[in-house]
């Protein structure tokens, strides 16, 4: 999903830019308290974890290619909101700077989409569920669900984007083709998420961002409004091809298809995806069902690992901690 | 305790007294430790796994209770606190380390972390900077050396750990033994009068360890080395010092210590396998 | 994924290595917004940046052969947005939709080519030596840093933990991959926080107090230690 530059239009990239330059800051700024504790050090070996994880590849069980973890919500999940913000932006520089991956100045863009969208919005999702549910289901489903509706969030601002760099008319349908494509590729995002977290609840739950200190207390209004914003603007794009018949006809469809399955070979995508690919040209119901099936299935699977993992913990004897030893090899903890 | 200092003249170099940890989950994982080590003394820090050693090493220059306290306050805030180092910090009511006479507390910190060398196991959890010259002078530029001053400092050192030509690499560019030695040229550019090495022979081929071995046997500074060595132990060491369940089960000189069978081999240790010959031969 | 290459060339280098990098970073900067500033349509401004492009990779001594790999992997993407922008482009009605989709195509191979040649032919550790010349926060640039430096570390870390599980699982399932993808990115995570934490215990061990002090550049006051 990193956008490359020549795509989107100037004002556009200015704007993106500027949000992009603003909330950085922003993050940087908070984090400048807390300098002298562990969040810097931590942050640079996340990024590097993020860079890391990206390269473990997940093959989607119908199509020959293979997805990768995105990790702005599991980021935000065990650092905060900004300090995860901050590092999807280091991991989005390094990635352009070194690798070309997206552009130089379509930076501010993709900053925007998959750090603060991805990471301080997912937690603005993550955390009333978090604290609504209580314990480590909370923690789960909170997670998954903000990590699908993450995705879905930050293409739905690639779709604006892209819209907004010339063709505001067809906006419903781009909307529409976008969220169905990754209502899939969210899933495959919670699922990682929710598994990775699962792990991480067994044996060290203490080092998941303010679940120490903050324990479940209720949540603060702003965080359910905005919460109830992205599920809201979630379900708009839903309900946004219904409001337009579509009517340019196949070829259209094709390309739109094809630009959106082929923009990113190296995602998530899912049965629902290449089902939807075997003809069924009508966008809407599918669309609507895509993002039906999508939250039910997010919701049951946080559900059930969440379950599962406290099951999975109340066995688990607590592994001895302390400043453990660098040791190799196949790590203790299995998954 | 509540008088720290013994009669004799000058002060011990390192003094624990009832030192007590908890990890943040309960566990405890010192329970009383006491140990005393004079100047110019190498003492070695013997025992099984989980014994406590790593942790005893961490508190002798205040890495943890009370680390946090005197910067920024985790825990208040929305600092976000990990076990292990920042946790379980119960502030003692008093200190139970001491070095040179000063006891390890929040307001002596920047002091006892400049008098005591801290040697971690591993060389990649203590080579953060990009190049190995950098890492050298991290610490004196902490210190407040001009950066000149710091570069020949740095300079110096890696002489002295025979990696000047390597100044410029990066540290991942280097072998095991190189990193380990670019650590000990980090930690000796503070100029610590206390050395406090864990495993310092860990995971070195032979002729690493030889080299490493005489490298630290070459250096002054008062020492505290935990290690599984015992090899190294009887080459280079006073005193042994065991510990096991989180306390010191057994102080004294190492051909002693180490060659007391039923005490090794009920802490998890046996004899030095030149002990075990030379016992077979006779 | 191989990052040695990420050194810099050793000794092995051509006069663009040997360039200061805040010169190679505002240029690589210049030329992409040189080129963004291009019109649509408009082949010879392109042409001549596709020249002094070939010119500097020439000068360079980076195989062209390399570049030319990795923009062709970057360039479908690129290919299929052009595809779906160029019809319904402002300009297509003047230009026709192939001129404008070749235009984005031919945007961003030049600076997708750019880039990777700016990557190429500077280390990234004077890539953020220029950075923080640029006053990009400290906090940042410590930031860029430590990730650089345990990318290695993790991405070692990350190869040895998927080998020893690849050789103890039997399976042959693509549904297996997933808990065991997510797995190994559970280890490296749980590792990697802990890493942290004693990565941070050494740098207080060696008197660190939250001020990112490095040897280049003069001495400031502002960056030594209260006495």
């Amino acid at each position: 999903m990193h956008i490359p530059d020549h795509v989107l239009s100037q004002p556009v990239l200015i704007a993106s830019g500027a949000i992009a330059l603003g909330g950085f800051s922003l993050g940087l700024k908070r984090l400048e308290r807390r300098l002298r504790d562990r969040t810097v050090v931590l942050m640079g070996i996340m990024a590097a974890f993020v860079f890391a994880a990206q390269m473990v590849n997940f093959p989607l069980l119908v199509l020959p290619a293979s997805g990768h973890l995105i990790g702005g919500v599991l980021a935000a999940v065990m650092l905060g909101p900004w300090a995860g913000a901050v590092v999807m932006g280091t991991v989005l520089l390094v990635q352009c700077l070194l690798f070309a991956d997206g552009g130089i100045l379509a930076l501010g863009a993709n900053f925007v989409n998959l750090g603060l969208i991805a990471s301080v919005g997912g937690y603005a999702i993550y955390d009333p569920i978090r604290r609504g549910v209580g314990g480590r289901a909370g923690v789960m489903l909170g997670a998954m669900v903000a990590a699908w509706f993450s995705v879905l969030l930050a293409s739905l601002a690639f779709a604006i984007e892209l819209a907004g760099s010339g063709w505001w008319e067809q906006l419903p349908e781009v909307l529409g083709w976008m969220a169905l494509v990754h209502a899939a590729i969210g899933l495959g995002e919670a699922m990682i998420t929710g598994l990775v977290l699962r792990s991480v609840l067994a044996v060290r739950p203490d080092l998941i961002f303010g679940v120490v200190e903050q324990g479940d207390a209720p949540p603060r209004w702003g965080r359910v409004a905005l919460a109830g914003l992205g599920v809201a603007l979630a379900v708009a794009a839903f309900l946004a091809p219904m409001a337009s018949p579509l009517d340019d006809g196949l070829e259209f469809v094709g390309g739109r298809l094809g630009f959106l399955s082929g923009e990113e070979p190296a995602m998530i995508s899912g049965p629902m995806a290449d089902y939807s690919l075997k003809g069924l040209p009508d966008i809407a119901p599918v669309t609507a069902a895509a993002g039906l099936i999508g939250t039910v299935t997010v919701f049951a699977a946080g559900w059930f690992l969440g379950r599962a993992s406290t099951g999975i913990a109340s066995r688990l004897e607590r592994s001895p901690e302390g400043p453990r030893s660098g040791g190799e090899g196949p790590e203790p903890h299995a998954a | 305790m509540t008088e720290p200092l013994p009669a004799d003249h000058p002060p011990a170099a390192v003094l624990v007294r009832g030192l007590t940890y908890r990890y943040p989950d309960g566990r405890e994982a010192l329970r009383g430790v006491d140990l005393e080590i004079r100047p110019g003394e190498t003492v070695a820090l013997v025992g099984p796994n989980g014994a406590g050693k790593s942790t005893l090493l961490l508190h002798l220059n205040g890495l943890l209770p009370g680390r946090g306290a005197s910067g920024s306050a985790p825990g208040i805030g929305h600092g976000h606190d990990l076990p292990g180092i920042g946790k379980g910090r119960k502030r003692e009511a008093e200190p139970s380390v001491w070095i040179d006479g000063m006891p390890v507390d929040d307001r002596h910190g920047p002091e006892i972390r400049r008098r005591v060398g801290l040697l971690f196991q591993d060389p990649d959890d203590q080579m953060f900077s990009p190049t190995v010259i950098e890492d050298v002078a991290f610490g004196p530029l902490n210190l407040g050396r001009r950066k000149a001053e710091a570069k020949r400092i740095a300079l110096e050192c890696l002489e002295r750990v025979d990696l000047a030509d390597a100044s410029d690499r990066p540290p991942h560019h280097l072998s095991f033994g190189e990193r380990k030695r670019a650590c000990l040229a980090g930690v000796l550019a503070c100029e610590p009068t206390v050395l406090v090495l864990d495993e310092p022979t860990a995971n070195l081929d032979p002729r690493s360890r030889r080299k490493f071995s005489a490298l630290i046997r070459s250096l002054p500074a008062t020492k505290l080395i935990a290690t599984h060595d015992l090899e190294f132990v009887l080459e280079q060491c006073d005193r042994v010092a065991l510990l096991d369940a989180g306390r010191v089960v057994a102080d004294g000189d190492p051909e002693t210590i180490l060659g007391n069978e039923a005490l090794m081999e009920a802490h998890g240790l046996e004899l030095p396998l030149s002990m075990r010959l030379g016992r077979a031969i006779s | 994924m191989r990052l040695d290459w990420l050194e810099g060339p050793g000794s092995a280098g051509g006069p663009l290595h040997r360039l200061d990098a805040r010169v190679k970073l505002a240029a690589v900067v210049g030329f992409v917004l040189a080129v963004v500033l291009v019109p649509m349509g408009s082949w010879r401004p392109l042409g001549i940046a596709g020249m002094v492009l070939a010119g500097l990779v020439g000068l360079s001594g980076v195989a062209p052969s390399l570049l030319l790999r990795r923009i062709a992997a970057l360039m479908p993407v690129v290919v299929v947005l052009a595809a779906v922008i160029a019809p319904t482009h402002p300009k297509a009605s003047a230009l026709g939709a192939w001129a404008v989709g070749g235009t984005i195509v031919a945007k961003n191979a030049l600076t997708i080519g750019a880039i990777l040649l700016f990557a190429r032919v500077t280390c990234f550790r004077s890539v953020l030596g220029a950075l923080s010349w640029f006053r990009v926060p400290p906090a940042l640039v410590a930031t860029l840093h430590l990730m650089y430096r345990y990318l290695f570390v993790l991405s070692d870390q990350l190869g040895r933990m998927a080998r020893a599980r690849r050789s103890r699982s039997f399976r042959r399932s693509r549904w297996a991959e997933w808990p065991l993808g997510a797995g190994l990115i559970a280890a490296l995570m749980l590792r990697s926080f802990e890493r942290g934490e004693r990565v941070h215990a050494a740098m207080l061990a060696r008197g660190w107090d939250g001020t990112v002090r490095s040897l280049d550049g003069p001495d400031r006051p502002e960056t030594l230690p209260p006495t």
